[in-house]
């Protein structure tokens, strides 16, 4: 038995005053009578009876030594099992209930983890109040106060009526941050109701680590087998219609392989993973918008058993084509029109030099300048120039003679992939020293035919002939180069949509979202089952209360005998 | 002087006479008929002449009518001595209409009564020892008496039926006796030794008196009292104490033992042949005097 207000039992404190009460009356008042020989007949006969009167005033006081006894012990507030600690001033007990999808599991009794929260709330209501105020935050990817400062139990019950799921993950660090913030400068008790399954127990660990806070945290849910989808991830790569797909499941069990349902565009594949490896498979999405992974286990958690991913659409890069009074070479303005379903088209320009400025250029954005160049070459993002020594060029490209012989590719470029260029014939070649930083990937004997430079943040490439000049248009080749050059521009822009389903998200058309690295880990084995609680002091008030009525009739009784 | 008592009530008192019959062997000089003839002014009889008898008391007229002489008889006009015992006990000075200020202010009334009539009246304080009675003879000694009366104080102990024996022995002749007391016994070892007390002195009255007559002040707090809790009782002429724990219950035993009380007081008041009145101190003078004494014969 534990008591919650133990202070109470400082109240025994008057059961001794109550006996010495008892013990030393107060002096008998002085009554002068005109003759007390009629009195000692009387007191004589009262004095025979005064046996009863001592043994009725030792009943007296041992029900009021009971009646003192149960009210201090109902005050006191015991209770069996687990102990709560007790706060005499008034201050805010804030109560966190993990409203993520785990809490959603069916338990052996029937009942969802969240309808227990729901009973564990009301009860902890119930204790703190009226001692101290209530506020309840539901915690999912953004906390929800469903209730502020309640000061009284209908109050909670309205907000525990609000009480659902919430998308997501809970975010216990970020709602005890937020809770503590509210109630920066008051004495502040936080409960935590959460079943500590997947990231909520490391985002709750790594919140109690970083601030050590009157926090409590309370487990709710039985030790249930269980498997999920611990993590799902597609990607589309550039160019690419092919949808990589990764999963990753997890068990508490032993268990060997799982089933693992993919459906997508009619489809239904059917994958085998084992827990704690990753799955990488490579679909063919179709058109295919969405796609939906389903572990075929019923077990009690069905949330995390299955995961929809919105199919990410092939990524378009978009082109900024600057040249001269903004009329650029047909020939290039016709390879990119087959390079259609790579190229935004609503967003690619095409501009005249003069209205050509560095800044325009945004990462993922290709600039191609042709038979121009600004007066300095961006700094950031991919761009293309084709024959800037046409013009003169921020880099020195000496005049020089006609170059000719055979085309030679330098290594295994990807500019070059595809691409054989062997009946390339350049009319007006010119050779020059080409700068450290700018690396030739295809020559003409000693003349540099197309160049490279990359750095972290910017890749441009330099065709050192003009268009005009040369049969590349003609050739098979020149669609596959431009394809090329925008797959190769592109890869500089973030990773493309690398986004995967919240696990355990009941909502099937939940918008994807990025996994960690690693993947998302999964504590399968839920802790132990919540201590019992049972209240004990209302029968030490029942208890009191008859005393009191036994007390008040009892002296009643001696008052008629009188 | 002013009197204490109502100047009204003083005029009613003039019209009253003590009831005590005839009586015999009072002093002369009274107002009060004897049972003996005598030279006073109520013409009784005639008788025939005697020799030796007083010429002037014949009959002239009668002789003439009738030839024989006859000589005229008058009653006795005696003069009745009063002796008004007063309890003076400090259980008298008790009661919410104070006990002894009551039995003052009837001695008062009763010897004014009696002064009016020419009577002879004593007034002894049982209790006060010290205190000589002191006698007030005709209408000039009603002041005395008065003022005599209202100076009485409370005493120190209890009416002794020795007290009273010895006042009434040194009388001359036996007088008309009115006790003004509570009665109360004193807290003797047993209570048939208290009742004995008293019975001797009503006893005592009776057997000296040519009338007794008993007062019997009753204060109504003393009868119905009140107040619960524990309380030390203290005597109020002894001074001994007794603690005890009044309620509702003991109250009622109480009441019970007063009602026997005053059973036994008027039992032994019958059987000493005394006339017994019992007077509650709640009543005024006027009504006790002109109404109770009326109705039980004291005064006529």
């Amino acid at each position: 038995m534990t008591f919650e207000n133990p202070a109470a039992f400082y109240w025994l404190a008057l059961l001794p005053f109550l006996v010495l009460v008892r013990l030393f009356r107060r002096p008998p008042r002085a009554l002068v009578v005109p003759s007390l020989a009629l009195w000692l007949d009387v007191l004589a006969i009262r004095s025979r009876r005064r046996w009863r009167e001592i043994l009725s005033a030792a009943i007296a006081l041992f029900l009021q030594c009971l009646l003192v006894g149960s009210l201090v012990l109902a005050h006191s507030r015991p209770h069996y099992g687990r102990a709560i600690p007790h706060r005499p001033e008034r201050g805010d007990l804030a109560i966190l209930v993990d409203a993520s999808a785990s809490m959603s599991a069916v338990e052996a009794d029937g009942e969802t983890r969240l309808e227990k929260a729901r009973s564990s709330i009301s009860r902890l209501a119930r204790l703190a109040l009226p001692a101290e105020r209530v506020t309840v935050v539901a915690c999912g990817d953004a906390p929800v106060v469903l209730a502020r400062q309640a000061e009284s139990a209908a109050e909670v019950d309205a907000a525990l009526q609000e009480l659902d799921i919430l998308p997501g993950t809970a975010d216990l660090a970020r709602s005890l941050a937020i809770v503590r913030a509210l109630y920066r400068d008051r004495t502040l008790r936080v409960v935590v109701l959460t079943d500590a399954a997947g990231e909520t127990g490391e985002s709750l660990a790594r919140a109690l680590a970083a601030e050590p806070a009157d926090v409590q945290v309370r487990t709710i849910g039985t030790a249930l087998p269980n498997s999920g989808l611990a993590g799902v991830r597609a990607e589309r790569r550039w160019g690419e219609n092919d949808l990589h797909l990764f999963l990753e499941v997890s068990s508490s069990e032993a268990a060997g392989v799982l089933p693992v349902h993919v459906r997508y565009d009619g489809k239904d594949e059917l994958l085998a993973a084992h827990p704690g490896e990753r799955v990488h498979v490579v679909l063919d999405p179709g058109d295919a918008t969405s796609l939906e992974v389903r572990l075929a286990n019923g077990d009690a958690l069905a949330a995390d058993d299955s995961a929809r991913l919105a199919i990410p659409p092939p990524r378009r890069v978009r082109v900024w084509l600057v040249s001269p009074g903004g009329r650029p070479d047909p020939f290039l303005v016709d390879a990119l029109g087959v390079q259609a379903d790579r190229i935004d088209g609503e967003g690619s320009r095409r501009l005249a030099l003069a209205d050509w400025s560095n800044d325009l250029l945004q990462p993922g954005d290709l600039a191609i300048f042709d038979r121009c160049h600004p007066p300095a070459p961006p700094e950031r993002g991919a761009s293309i120039f084709l024959d800037p020594a046409a013009l003169e060029t921020f880099f020195a490209i000496g005049p020089g003679p006609a170059a000719e012989g055979r085309v030679e590719l330098i290594g295994r470029h990807p500019l070059l992939a595809s691409l054989a260029l062997e009946s390339l014939h350049v009319a007006a070649l010119r050779s020059f020293d080409a700068p450290p930083e700018l690396a030739p990937i295809a020559r003409a004997g000693t003349v540099p035919l197309l160049l490279v430079r990359e750095t972290p943040l910017a890749r441009s490439a330099y065709l050192s002939f003009a268009l005009a000049d040369s049969n590349l248009p003609a050739l098979a080749d020149f669609p596959l180069l431009v394809r090329n050059l925008l797959v190769w521009a592109d890869a500089l822009r973030p990773a493309p949509a690398a986004e995967g389903a919240l696990v355990g998200s009941p909502e099937s058309d939940l918008a994807p979202r990025p996994l960690p690295a690693g993947m998302s880990r999964f504590a399968p084995l839920y802790r132990e089952e919540d201590e019992p609680y049972l209240p004990l002091w209302p029968p030490f008030l029942a208890a009191g209360i008859a005393f009191a009525v036994v007390e008040l009739a009892y002296h009643l009784a001696r008052e008629a005998r009188r | 002087m002013k009197s204490p008592l109502d100047p009204a009530l003083l005029a009613r008192l003039q019209r009253l006479d003590l009831a005590v019959g005839k009586i015999l062997g009072g002093e002369i000089g009274g107002r009060r008929e004897s049972v003996g003839r005598g030279s006073g002014t109520e013409f009784l009889e005639h008788r025939s002449y005697a020799p030796g008898d007083d010429l002037r008391y014949v009959d002239w007229n009668a002789y003439g009518r009738l030839g024989e002489l006859y000589v005229k008889q008058f009653t006795a006009e005696e003069r009745l001595h009063l002796v008004l015992f007063v309890d003076t006990s400090p259980s008298m000075d008790f009661g919410r209409h104070n006990k002894l200020a009551r039995a003052r202010e009837l001695a008062a009334c009763l010897g004014f009564v009696a002064l009016r009539r020419l009577d002879r009246v004593t007034l002894v304080s049982l209790g006060a020892p010290e205190t000589p009675p002191a006698t007030f003879c005709g209408r000039a000694g009603a002041a005395d008496l008065l003022r005599e009366t209202f100076s009485l104080g409370t005493g120190i102990g209890p009416p002794r039926a020795g007290a009273v024996r010895r006042t009434l022995a040194s009388l001359p002749r036996r007088p008309a006796t009115i006790l003004l007391s509570d009665l109360l016994e004193r807290a003797c070892a047993t209570p048939d030794m208290a009742g004995e007390e008293r019975a001797g002195l009503l006893r005592d009255l009776a057997a000296r008196s040519v009338q007794a007559t008993c007062l019997h002040l009753v204060d109504p707090s003393e009868e119905n009292p009140s107040g619960l809790g524990r309380f030390r009782l203290i005597d109020a002429e002894s001074g001994r104490g007794a603690v005890g724990t009044l309620d509702a219950r003991t109250l009622a035993l109480y009441r019970e033992r007063f009602r026997r009380h005053l059973a036994e007081v008027h039992r032994d008041a019958l059987a000493a042949h005394v006339r017994y009145v019992r007077v509650s101190t709640r009543d005024e003078p006027d009504e006790v005097v002109l109404s109770t004494f009326r109705r039980a014969g004291v005064v006529q």
